[in-house]
C-alpha cells in the first residue's frame, strides 16, 4: 500500500478514535445529568466533571496527533513526488 | 425563577428514590463506558510501532538519502518519533481505570445511602415506641392529670385544649411520637394491666391483627375494634351505601390546584355528606372525570346517617371498605351514566381534604376499584395517606402544612417514589394553632402558592405532576358538575318511634306516694 494512503487511513482512525473518546465524554456527561440532587450527588457530578474534562483533553490530544500524522502524509507525498512506492 | 423557602417538595419525578436509582443506572452507565475506552487507549498504546509510521520511517531515510534531500528525511523522520510519542503520551488507559472507579465508589455510596436510611429509620421507630411504652405505664397517673385539669379548667375558665393546640402548633413533630409510638403504647397498657391486654388481645384477634400490634396500622385496627365494643365506630355495611344526585349544572373546569382546594372548602361548608363528580370534556370526544370528597363532617364516636364521620376516618385508615368509599364509587358511576360514558377507560382523578384524602387514596390503592376505573391521579390536603399503596401508574401529589397534625395520624412519612410527590408548605407565624392549620381554606390558600410554582417550573417534581394532571386541569370548557349525596344505613337503626311509656300501675302509685311523705319528713 503507498505510504501516504497508509497514512491517511491511520489518520481516519485517529479521527474515529478522537470521536469515541468524545463520545464517551458525553457519556459521562449524562450520568451527571443523571444525577439530579443530594449531597452525594453533587460530590459525584464533581467527579463526573473531572473525568470529563480529562477525557475531552484526551479527545484533543487524538485529534492533534490526527493532524501530524496527515502532515507527515502530505511530507511524504511531498518527498516522493509522483513515485509513490 | 424564584424558589420559596416556606415550600419543602419531596418525592415525584426528581425524589431522592429517583436519584437514588438514577445514581444506581448512573454507575452501571459508567462501567459500560469504562471498555469502550480502555479498547481505544490499547489502540493508542501502540501507535508508536504502527505499520504505516514504520514504513514512514524507513521510505523517508531511504529516498531522503537516495534523492539528496537528507535534511528533509531527517525532518520526517522527527515527525514520525514526535507522532509515535504523542501516542504513548495520550493513551489514557489511567483515564478508563479512573472512570472504573468512579463507578465503583458511586454504586457504593448509593448501597450505603440505602442501608443508612434504613438503619435511622429502625432507631427512630424504635425510640418511639420506647417513649409511648413508657408513657402507656403511667397512663392512670396521666388519666388523673387529665381529670385535674379538667377541673382546673372549670374553676379558672383556661383553655387546656386550646394550650394543646397552640403546642401542637409550634411543635409538630409530637404527633410524630404519639402516632408513631401508638403500637407501643397498646403493649405498654396490656403490660401495665393484664385485664386490658386481654380485651386489647381479644380484640386484636377480632380485627385480624397481630398482638402485640407491630405497626400504627395494627394499632389503629385494635382501637376501633375497641371502639365497636363500645357501641361506637361501627361503619353500615358498604354495599348498602345509598346514593341520591342533588343537582346537575355546567361551569368551567378547574385550571389548577387552588381551584380543587376551593372546591373542598365548598363542600365543607355546604349541607354535608355531598361528594362532587365533574366531567371535563376532552378534545378526542372522550372524558376526564374528577371526584372531590369532603373531610369529616361529624366528630362523634357513635356513627349516622352522614358517611363523612369519625367513624369512616377511623375504619379507612385500618384499610377496610367504607360505606363511603363504596358511595362515592357509585356517585362516579351515576354520573358517568348519565353522561352516556361507561366502560372504564376514562381517565379519573380522586381529591379530598382530611378524611377525603384519606377516601381518595383508599380508592386508588383499592384493585377492585382501579378494575372498574382507569385512576391517573390522586390529589390530598392535609391527609394522613402514607400507608396507601398506590401503583405507580397513579400520580399522587400530597399537600401537608407543616404545623397540621392530621397528615401525621398515620405516623409515616409519604412513599418517596417517583408517582407520588410531597409538597409541604410551612405556615411559619401565620397562625397559632394546629387545628387552624388544617383548615381547607388555608389550604386552598397554599394550593395558590403551589400553582404559582408549577407556573414557574421551579419545582420539577411539581411540574412533572401537573404535566401527569393536564387532562384534568386544563380549565378549558364548561365541564358538567354533579353534586351526589351519600347516606349510611346504619346496621343497628334507632327505632323510628321511642317506646311508649309503662302506664304505673296501683302498686307503684303507692310506692311513690310514700317515698315522696318520707322525703318530705327528712326534709
Amino acid at each position: 500500500m503507498p505510504v501516504a494512503s497508509a497514512l491517511e487511513q491511520l489518520a481516519a482512525r485517529l479521527d474515529a478514535t478522537a470521536a469515541e473518546v468524545r463520545s464517551v465524554s458525553t457519556g459521562v456527561g449524562n450520568t451527571g445529568e443523571m444525577l439530579w440532587s443530594g449531597t452525594a450527588a453533587v460530590l459525584f457530578r464533581a467527579g463526573v466533571h473531572q473525568r470529563r474534562v480529562e477525557l475531552d483533553r484526551l479527545a484533543a490530544g487524538v485529534g492533534r496527533v490526527a493532524g501530524r500524522v496527515r502532515e507527515l502524509a502530505a511530507s511524504m507525498d511531498s518527498l516522493l513526488g509522483d513515485d509513490d512506492s | 425563577m424564584s424558589e420559596d423557602p416556606s415550600v419543602q417538595v419531596s418525592g415525584g419525578a426528581h425524589g431522592l428514590s429517583v436519584a437514588l436509582e438514577e445514581m444506581g443506572d448512573a454507575a452501571a452507565y459508567l462501567r459500560l463506558l469504562g471498555p469502550r475506552l480502555m479498547y481505544e487507549c490499547g489502540y493508542l498504546a501502540v501507535i508508536g510501532v504502527h505499520p504505516a509510521l514504520l514504513e514512514a520511517q524507513a521510505v523517508a531515510q531511504a529516498k531522503g538519502v537516495l534523492s539528496g534531500h537528507p535534511a528533509q528525511g531527517a525532518r520526517i523522520l522527527q515527525q514520525v518519533l514526535a507522532i509515535g510519542g504523542s501516542g504513548a503520551r495520550c493513551s489514557g488507559i489511567a483515564e478508563a481505570a479512573s472512570l472504573g472507579y468512579l463507578s465503583l465508589q458511586l454504586a457504593g455510596v448509593v448501597a450505603l445511602y440505602r442501608v443508612a436510611n434504613k438503619v435511622a429509620e429502625e432507631a427512630v421507630e424504635t425510640l418511639r415506641d420506647a417513649t409511648m411504652e413508657a408513657l402507656s405505664h403511667v397512663a392512670p397517673l396521666l388519666l388523673l392529670g387529665a381529670g385535674g385539669a379538667a377541673v382546673v379548667a372549670e374553676v379558672t375558665g383556661a383553655d387546656l385544649a386550646g394550650g394543646l393546640d397552640e403546642m401542637l402548633y409550634d411543635q409538630p413533630w409530637l404527633t410524630d411520637v404519639a402516632v408513631g409510638g401508638s403500637d407501643g403504647f397498646i403493649r405498654g397498657l396490656a403490660e401495665a394491666d393484664p385485664r386490658g391486654g386481654l380485651v386489647l388481645a381479644a380484640a386484636a384477634v377480632r380485627a385480624g391483627v397481630p398482638f402485640p400490634p407491630q405497626d400504627a396500622q395494627d394499632a389503629t385496627a385494635i382501637l376501633a375494634e375497641v371502639g365497636q365494643a363500645m357501641g361506637g365506630l361501627e361503619d353500615g355495611i358498604p354495599d348498602q351505601a345509598r346514593t341520591e344526585v342533588v343537582s346537575t349544572t355546567l361551569a368551567p373546569g378547574p385550571a389548577g390546584l387552588a381551584d380543587l382546594a376551593t372546591t373542598e372548602v365548598e363542600l365543607g361548608r355546604g349541607p354535608g355528606a355531598e361528594v362532587r363528580i365533574v366531567q371535563v370534556p376532552q378534545s378526542d370526544g372522550s372524558s376526564a372525570w374528577i371526584v372531590q370528597l369532603p373531610g369529616t363532617q361529624r366528630w362523634g364516636v357513635k356513627a349516622g346517617d352522614n358517611p363523612f364521620d369519625l367513624t369512616t376516618d377511623v375504619v379507612a385508615m385500618t384499610g377496610a371498605a367504607t360505606v363511603a368509599a363504596v358511595g362515592t364509587r357509585r356517585a362516579l358511576e351515576t354520573a358517568m351514566a348519565r353522561a352516556g360514558r361507561t366502560g372504564g377507560s376514562d381517565p379519573v382523578m380522586l381529591v379530598g381534604h382530611s378524611e377525603g384524602g384519606i377516601l381518595a387514596a383508599s380508592l386508588a390503592a383499592d384493585p377492585t376499584f382501579r378494575e372498574r376505573h382507569s385512576v391517573r391521579a390522586v390529589v390530598t390536603f392535609g391527609a394522613p395517606v402514607a400507608s396507601f399503596e398506590i401503583p405507580r401508574t397513579v400520580s399522587v401529589l400530597s399537600v401537608e402544612h407543616t404545623q397540621d397534625p392530621v397528615p401525621r395520624l398515620d405516623g409515616a412519612e409519604n412513599p418517596d417514589a417517583p408517582n407520588w410527590t410531597t409538597a409541604k408548605i410551612d405556615l411559619g407565624d401565620r397562625l397559632d394553632r394546629a387545628t387552624a392549620s388544617h383548615d381547607s381554606a388555608r389550604y386552598a390558600e397554599s394550593a395558590e402558592t403551589l400553582d404559582t410554582l408549577i407556573a414557574e417550573g421551579s419545582q420539577p417534581s411539581l411540574t412533572e405532576f401537573s404535566t401527569a394532571a393536564s387532562p384534568f386541569l386544563d380549565g378549558a370548557g364548561p365541564a358538567t358538575v354533579t353534586d351526589v349525596r351519600l347516606e349510611r344505613t346504619l346496621p343497628h337503626p334507632p327505632p323510628a318511634d321511642p317506646p311508649a311509656p309503662i302506664p304505673l300501675g296501683e302498686a307503684d302509685t303507692l310506692a311513690l306516694r310514700e317515698r315522696q311523705q318520707l322525703l318530705r319528713a327528712w326534709q
